[in-house]
């Protein structure tokens, strides 16, 4: 348990002050102050103004209660539903299987911006249709895993001998496949976060994802692009602040595998 | 596996593809956009209601959308993707001239990936908590963390614009020149492997952990065998399971995720079409190219249980 | 449509002139050869003569097409096809044909094919660009083979500039529909679809010496920041849209010049049929509520122009310094005037623009920002560009944002985004009411004297600053960059600017 805390403490350290923003007293992330636009770092706005002159600062803090907001809403909600029809697919077997696991290959046919353009052409862009494209595309990922990793574990000793004492199929699954099989679906839930927050840059870039003006990292990167030459350090703080908040959910989920793990855990 | 296995597999991939097919068919005639006021409106202009109702005509737009779903799937049967709605191209032949270069792209990422990823990752689960575990964990962050776009803008002002070792970005035929060609392959082929190889990193070095923990390696290691024959038959062979299982899986998506980095790069494969295609509304292409995708990813799949199959002989499909 | 053979060419010509082996000499070989590579920012959808497919299309097609007149490097109309032209007595236009044109196929241009390809144009399927205004010709003559005789329903003075846009080409009268067969300086050699074209010389030209360059080699750069790389790393000779942002750049990079002009211009568009802006008071509010000059440096880096009147280019007779600054930036009175529709307090609307395009979202980004000082709150809605040119023209919005150029420099140019009695389109206000604008418009195209023509204009200016059938936001620079040994090449004037691909004809290698 000794590893969890840092990696804990770094993510809920990122998760709080997002949630914090309204209280820190930060300038008004949409205000704009064309006049300054692009000014260099100074003692009131600490990373410099960006392209409307707004605070690159203020614009970052809010720009991740959106940004994490919709990539931890979408792993879980995928992670969730994802890892049901995984373990109902691996353990069942037959026609239950067939429709948990081979119902995901369409999704998975379906190029990710197409299915985003589709989709959000169809609801409106906005977070909440965010949420939903990128649940929906990270699902076969959760359900493939647990599948396959069911499928490697069930004939183990400790689950056929669970199951011969007349475990119920719940509580076999629960207790004693889901803690063996959690390593891997934590590595996919730690890079489903990941992703979901460069997807969200990738699908803002093509004007699919977060409406402006308000902050999101991908937005901030989009607009940093073009202006690369004229201030490159735009596009550095969000992209810092991506890999910092990915680099945390990495070594978090390392750590809680290790925790949760029945085999590593005493270690 | 057997042959009737393989024919129900391939019987059950094309029922897939047909559904996909009709789902975008469908989902697209529901998206506002219409492919002939769309046509006529390139660049701003405003096009005349008069004449974009007469290009709808022709197009056979006014049709009932039932109509022209039967003749998209007359057309299937009999093996033709129709015509692009904005230039009356064969949408086969489009595939035909472009699928190979995306396949090409992907294959060339997926190898990058898989040459750096993979031994990065057992190495570092061999090594766990070491130097190298610590530095990849970070740098693995970073590549997942940067964007394709900014990457390939990153990498065309170093390499083209600064340095001038190769042109910004475009193909060239392998016939033509083989050395430009690798060299024009280089650059979309690290950003499309870059984030790859990043997650076969980390799926590596967590089912190597995994694989390490369990039980018969230590019955392998108590029995005396060598570190270096348990290490490759017993946990390689168990570990790269899910690697395989998050590679198709990634393989497919890059089959129509490699829209960002062909953009980019100016790299002439099937993904720019086809969000070409959607911005026009060009509904036959858009259908052409996904169809074919589908077809594709779920090949894929079937060669990666195949694969698996080999792999871990418990594992048989449902 | 088009080239049958384009397939087999297109994978072979698309190596040797992307892939120049000489890397660190990029443009002397091709020099040499008297090729110019040009770096498109987009394929052209199609090459069809008289459609209108964008101004990518254009450029292409202002080089393997010709029709009876085009614009010269001051944009001033210059005889093609036609040698000569003037109005009779009777209201008809005459064009007199020049002698020795020449089809690419060696067929001699004749009045039977500038009349075909007019009736084609009117015809009753025809999805041409001008067919309404074609529409409008009562017949065609051909008093003797070298004249055309136009009589027309109505007058127009402006009827010459018809044939002046690059959707109005004369085709040889017996061209199949898949392969039209033009005029123009240039063939089009093969073309690789979504990524390259090339054009040759038609060494039959009616002009002697023209083209000068041996051949055009297009190569589509979508992303702007590419489309730079390219230039700058000479991959191309030269590239048109050269993105605001690395203006500068080109500018000071001594092997690079940019030539640029103010021709296209943003501005709001509204929908008249509900409140509030069904108001002509609310719409001048808007009106004098935007700093333009913020549009100007957030959404082209100060590459731009405020335009807080009617988009009328400084420098031509129809400018009136007074009237292009009508709707002057004065929150006050923009309050005023929303106080005086009855909305003292402001109220919540929406603004629909895209995310597609960077210039759109930015603009629409600061004129949320303006607005929401004088009480008027807007939601911004950014689809993608196809769903918000259908929202468009079904009125399904408020307030646009909308970019675009006029046809040309007259100001009968501009009816087609002012004129708000023509059929709905996304880029004019949804019937919004300006009955004064819409006359005086009619007025001007019937009126020959040019001295009148002036006075009408200020009047439809004066009666459009009060109708607000659009709000003016900024003129943005359109910009050609090209290497120091391209020379003979004019970005045109105004609004011609976008078909200033016609004078690659002239350009050549110093």
């Amino acid at each position: 348990m000794k590893r969890l805390w840092f990696p804990g403490a770094f993510v809920a350290l990122i998760i709080l002050i997002a949630i914090a923003a309204p209280v820190l007293g930060l300038p008004d992330p949409v205000r704009q102050d064309i006049a300054r636009r692009l000014a260099a770092p100074t003692a009131t706005s600490w990373l410099g103004r960006d392209e409307f002159g707004r605070d690159v600062l203020s614009r970052l803090i809010w720009g991740a209660r959106t940004s994490l907001g919709v990539a931890f809403a979408s792993a879980l909600t995928a992670g969730l539903i994802g890892v049901v029809l995984g373990l109902i697919g691996g353990w069942s077997r037959g026609t239950a299987a067939f429709l948990s696991v081979r119902s995901m290959d369409i999704i998975l046919c379906f190029p990710p911006v197409l299915l985003a353009l589709l989709v959000v052409t169809l609801l409106g862009p906005g977070a909440a249709t965010l949420i939903l494209v990128l649940s929906v595309l990270y699902l076969p990922g959760f359900a493939r895993v647990t599948y396959s990793e069911v499928l490697s574990v069930r004939g183990r000793d400790y689950v056929e001998a669970t199951r011969a004492l007349g475990g119920r199929t719940w509580y076999i699954l629960l207790r004693t496949v889901l803690p063996n099989i959690a390593g891997p679906i934590l590595v996919q839930l730690s890079l489903a976060v990941a992703a979901a927050v460069v997807l969200e840059s990738g699908l803002s870039f093509l004007g699919l994802g977060v409406v402006p003006p308000a902050p999101s990292w991908g937005l901030m990167i989009r607009g940093a692009r073009a202006t690369m030459e004229q201030a490159p350090l735009l596009l550095v703080w969000p992209c810092a602040a991506l890999t910092l908040t990915i680099l945390a959910m990495n070594l978090l989920c390392d750590a809680l595998r290790d925790a949760v793990d029945p085999r590593t855990s005493g270690r | 596996m057997s042959a009737v296995w393989f024919a129900h597999r391939i019987l059950i991939a094309l029922v897939l593809a047909w559904i996909v097919a009709t789902i975008v068919f469908m989902a697209l005639h529901m998206v506002p956009g219409d492919p002939a006021e769309l046509l006529l409106s390139t660049g701003g202009t405003s096009p005349d209601p008069a004449t974009v109702a007469e290009l709808r005509e022709k197009l056979g737009l006014n049709q009932p959308i039932l109509v022209q779903y039967g003749s998209f799937l007359g057309g299937l049967l009999r093996g033709d993707l129709g015509t692009s709605l904005v230039d009356d191209y064969p949408v086969l032949s489009e595939i035909a001239l472009r699928l190979p270069r995306t396949l090409e792209l992907i294959f060339a990422g997926t190898l990058l990936a898989i040459a750096i990823g993979v031994p990065a990752g057992v190495y570092a689960a061999l090594h766990r908590g070491g130097r190298f575990d610590r530095i990849a964990s970070g740098v693995t962050a970073l590549l997942l963390a940067i964007p394709v776009f900014v990457v390939g803008t990153l990498l065309v002002l170093l390499f083209a614009q600064t340095l001038r070792l190769m042109p910004a970005g475009g193909f060239t035929p392998l016939t033509q020149d083989p050395v430009l060609h690798l060299k024009l392959l280089t650059l979309p082929a690290i950003a499309i492997g870059k984030g790859l190889a990043a997650v076969l990193f980390r799926m590596t070095r967590a089912s190597m952990l995994d694989a390490l923990a369990n039980d018969y390696v230590r019955t392998a290691r108590a029995k005396g065998l060598a570190p270096g024959r348990v290490l490759f038959v017993h946990v390689l062979r168990n570990a790269l399971n899910p690697v395989v299982t998050v590679l198709g899986l990634q393989m497919g998506t890059l089959l129509g995720g490699t829209v960002l980095v062909e953009y980019v790069f100016n790299w002439p494969g099937l993904s720019t079409p086809l969000l070409r295609a959607v911005e026009a509304r060009d509904y036959p292409m858009v259908v052409g190219i996904v169809l074919t995708i589908s077809v594709l990813f779920l090949l894929i799949n079937l060669i990666v249980e195949l694969i698996h199959a080999v792999l871990d002989p418990r594992v048989s499909a449902p | 449509m088009t080239i049958s053979r384009r397939t087999v060419l297109g994978a072979g010509l698309a190596a040797p002139l992307l892939a120049s082996p000489l890397l660190s000499r990029p443009a002397a070989a091709q020099r040499a050869n008297g090729i110019l590579r040009f770096g498109l920012s987009a394929f052209p959808p199609n090459l069809q003569p008289w459609v209108s497919t964008g101004a990518s299309a254009g450029t292409v097609k202002m080089l393997t097409h010709r029709s009876l007149v085009t614009y010269d490097s001051k944009g001033e109309l210059r005889g093609e096809l036609a040698e000569s032209w003037a109005i009779d007595g009777d209201g008809a236009w005459i064009f007199k044909l020049r002698q020795g044109c020449l089809f690419h196929n060696g067929e001699p241009v004749t009045a039977e094919d500038v009349k075909w390809s007019i009736e084609q144009i009117a015809g009753e399927k025809s999805t041409a660009y001008m067919r309404s205004q074609f529409q409008g010709i009562e017949r065609v003559e051909i008093p003797d083979p070298r004249s055309i005789r136009i009589v027309i329903k109505e007058p127009q003075a402006t009827l010459p500039t018809w044939f002046a846009n690059y959707n109005t080409f004369i085709i040889w009268r017996n061209s199949t529909a898949n392969e039209p067969i033009g005029a123009g300086p240039f063939r089009l050699a093969g073309q690789e679809r979504g990524s390259s074209l090339s054009l040759v010389a038609f060494d039959k030209f009616y002009k002697p010496g023209f083209p000068k360059l041996k051949g055009i080699k297009f190569i589509v750069y979508a992303d702007e920041n590419l489309r730079n790389a390219a230039l700058q790393s000479g991959d191309v000779d030269m590239i048109e849209y050269v993105p605001w942002q690395s203006m500068a750049a080109v500018e000071a990079d001594q092997r690079l010049k940019l030539d640029t002009v103010e021709g296209p211009f943003m501005d709001v568009l509204f929908n008249g049929t509900k409140p509030p802006f069904n108001d002509a008071r609310v719409r001048r509010a808007v009106a004098h509520a935007i700093k333009r000059e913020d549009i100007v440096k957030v959404a082209f880096f100060g590459r731009g122009k405020p335009l807080e009147g009617l988009p009328i280019v400084e420098g031509t007779p129809w400018y009136d310094k007074e009237l292009a600054h009508g709707w002057n930036y004065d929150p006050a009175r923009a309050k005023a005037l929303l106080s005086e529709a009855g909305y003292a307090n402001g109220f919540q609307t929406t603004l629909l623009a895209t995310a597609q395009f960077g210039m759109h979202k930015d603009t629409a980004e600061v004129v949320q920002q303006h607005l929401a000082a004088i009480g008027i709150q807007c939601e911004l809605q950014l689809p993608d560009w196809s769903t918000r040119v259908s929202r468009g023209s079904r009125g399904q919005y408020d307030m646009a944002i909308h970019g675009v150029s006029a046809d040309n420099n007259d100001p009968d140019g501009l009816t087609v985004v002012l004129d708000t009695s023509l059929s709905p389109t996304h880029g004019r206000s949804f019937k919004v009411d300006a009955p004064r604008t819409v006359a005086a418009l009619a007025k001007g195209r019937g009126e020959f004297d040019q001295a009148k023509r002036v006075e009408i204009y200020k009047v439809m200016q004066r009666a459009a600053l009060e109708e607000v059938p659009l709000v003016g936001l900024a003129w943005r620079e359109q910009g050609y960059g090209m290497d120091k040994g391209v020379k003979g090449f004019t970005n045109l004037p105004g609004a011609l600017t976008t078909s200033s691909g016609g004078m690659l004809e002239e350009t050549f290698f110093g």
